[in-house]
């Protein structure tokens, strides 16, 4: 046996003005015959209907109602009950209970929702976020993991756009000197050379004096000169270092 | 008495307080109790933690303003989640009857006559506020609904489609971001968001924003650094990052250490960039006291000689002299008008 099945008392729900749109339950048989659109004040005889009408007056104005001892007519004895109620965004609950902690005990069943409406549709149409079973704390520390992750990538992005930059300078500066070493002609391995005229071999197979070859290879020019030892084979009695 | 001397009496007693309240209140209607349950009187003990932790910081700051702000915040959040406002009202009242039990009598006046305006506050005018996304926020809704299907593809393809489209990057980061975290922040307070949806949605938006850093971390340099952060234990970092992206993209060189950064790595990363300002956030008002701790502490490290200290959130939007009492050099109430304090005190400066 539930603990709701052992608490005995009546839960309406009612709209802003006090019409009641669900009988929730109504272990006492308050009232006569379908109340479904009745006012809730029809409960009431005359000599108590000014405290339900408070009673409604209070849970407008106040949102919460609670422990209101009102006399009801049950199966022709007047009972002494007791009235607790809620106002959530635009209905009422209103729970009664000869015992004042039955009345708050069925009012809380149903403000959790422990217990459907009759049409099982919710009984509150702006449903209360339902944070009971989120453990708030194990979001902080997911939140605090998630902003140090914010921080680090905020760095290395920051930094990878600056490594980029970097990067682009350094293709350039690569691109730069590509061009001038291109520009830059070396004469480099081996190099056929006749041992006597001195005349050179090139890729196609021609024989090019010393001066054609370098310079075609090279971006070296020539000046000449003589050697003093050419000077005295072939100009023997000048004297070309004096002149 | 001092301000501070009286909130540290107070902050020694806070769980005896907090306790006795509580117990007397449900002593009083034992009704209570049984419709609290046991998860219902564990978020009451937390929320009159936080009313005494607020209360503190108020007198602390000589601000009432700020409790008075809070406790308006609290009596919608509270309604929203099935607690009236009547038992707020009751629950301030034994509150101030066990203050006055429990302390010392030379600064009981103070915190009552704090108490009280809070009350008072309550009592008057306490409104929802209304939505932060104003009728031509289309973007911005779209963006918010988004996220709150849990579809953080969509959300960003929305902020990159602007982006391609012309939309200028601070206008996304104040008209989309900003005011969608004001937002949510109002649907949790009104209750139609879980916090693990808020939590999610801050994430993703964190996220959404690393996204736009190509097109941030792109403006020549000003020879100007900045270090921008929260104060220890403060996770509401998503303001303080907002600043940070709007001075880079003026030119500045920041650094952004985020949420809840310890003080001495707060000064460390000043000392080590040579940073020429510190931006410091705090959002919930009682992370206050560190706030201030942290302004005292580099002002008394030689090597942070000189440095602009600016400071902003929440709580300095609604006491406007609050960061002069707490010792820093300017506040500013968003990041454009920080950034446009900083550049006028440096111009100012240079010129000198």
């Amino acid at each position: 046996m539930t603990e709701t099945t052992q608490l005995s008392g009546s839960v309406f729900r009612c709209d802003r003005n006090g019409i009641i749109r669900d009988v929730l339950r109504n272990d006492l048989h308050a009232g006569a015959g379908d109340l479904r659109d009745a006012s809730f004040l029809s409960l009431f005889d005359q000599s108590n209907i000014d405290k339900g009408a408070l009673l409604l007056q209070t849970l407008q104005t106040h949102q919460a109602a609670f422990g209101w001892e009102i006399n009801l007519l049950l199966e022709g004895r007047w009972t002494p009950l007791h009235f607790t109620g809620f106002l959530t965004a635009d209905m009422m609950i209103i729970a009664c209970s000869a015992r004042r902690a039955d009345a708050t005990s069925l009012l809380r069943k149903y403000l959790h929702r422990e217990e459907p409406s009759p049409d099982g549709s919710p009984l509150f149409p702006a449903a209360p976020a339902a944070e009971n079973d989120i453990d708030t704390h194990m979001l902080d520390l997911l939140t605090q993991l998630n902003n140090e992750l914010t921080v680090i990538h905020r760095r290395m992005a920051k930094q990878n756009i600056e490594l980029e930059h970097l990067n682009n300078d350094k293709n350039a500066l690569i691109a730069d000197l590509t061009t001038a070493l291109a520009q830059i002609k070396t004469l480099s391995g081996l190099i056929p050379i006749c041992s006597n005229c001195k005349k050179i071999r090139d890729d196609r197979g021609y024989w090019n004096v010393l001066e054609k070859y370098l310079k075609d290879h090279s971006d070296a020019t020539f000046t000449h000169g003589i050697c003093p030892d050419c000077a005295k084979i072939f100009y023997d009695g000048l004297d070309l270092q004096k002149t | 008495m001092s301000m501070e001397s009286i909130k540290g009496s107070f902050a020694q007693k806070r769980k005896l307080i907090v306790e006795e309240t509580i117990a007397r209140h449900f002593k009083e209607d034992p009704d209570l109790k049984i419709r609290y349950g046991d998860y219902g009187a564990s978020k009451y003990i937390q929320d009159m933690d936080y009313h005494l932790r607020y209360l503190d910081e108020a007198i602390a700051a000589q601000s009432p303003v700020l409790f008075e702000d809070y406790l308006s915040w609290v009596a919608i959040m509270l309604t929203a989640r099935n607690v009236s406002t009547a038992e707020l009202l009751r629950s301030l009242e034994i509150l101030a009857s066990v203050l006055r039990d429990h302390c010392p009598s030379d600064g009981i006046e103070i915190a009552l006559r704090y108490l009280n305006a809070g009350i008072g506050k309550v009592i008057q005018d306490c409104r929802v506020t209304p939505s932060f996304l104003s009728e031509d926020s289309t973007l911005a809704r779209q963006y918010l609904d988004a996220l709150l299907q849990g579809d953080r593809n969509s959300a960003s393809r929305l902020i990159l489609d602007a982006v391609r489209d012309g939309m200028p990057v601070k206008d996304i980061y104040i008209k989309i971001f900003q005011e969608s975290q004001h937002e949510i922040g109002r649907l949790w307070q009104l209750n139609k968001i879980t916090v693990a949806q808020e939590h999610f949605c801050t994430a993703a938006t964190q996220m959404i924003m690393s996204q736009l850093y190509p097109y941030i971390f792109t403006t020549p340099r000003k020879g100007l650094k900045l270090v921008a952060a929260c104060v220890t234990d403060e996770l509401h970092d998503i303001g303080i990052h907002i600043v940070a992206d709007f001075f880079e993209m003026d030119g500045w060189d920041t650094t952004y250490l985020g949420a809840n950064t310890p003080t001495k790595d707060i000064i460390r990363t000043i000392i080590e960039t040579k940073s020429n300002m510190v931006g410091l956030s705090a959002t919930i008002a009682y992370h206050l006291h560190d706030l201030r701790h942290l302004i005292r502490s580099i002002r008394a490290d030689e090597a942070c000689r000189g440095t602009f200290i600016m400071v902003g959130g929440y709580p300095f939007n609604k006491a406007s002299d609050l960061w002069r009492d707490l010792g820093a050099d300017a506040s500013a109430r968003d990041a454009a008008e920080a950034v446009c304090k900083a550049n006028r005190f440096f111009n100012t400066r240079s010129q000198q």
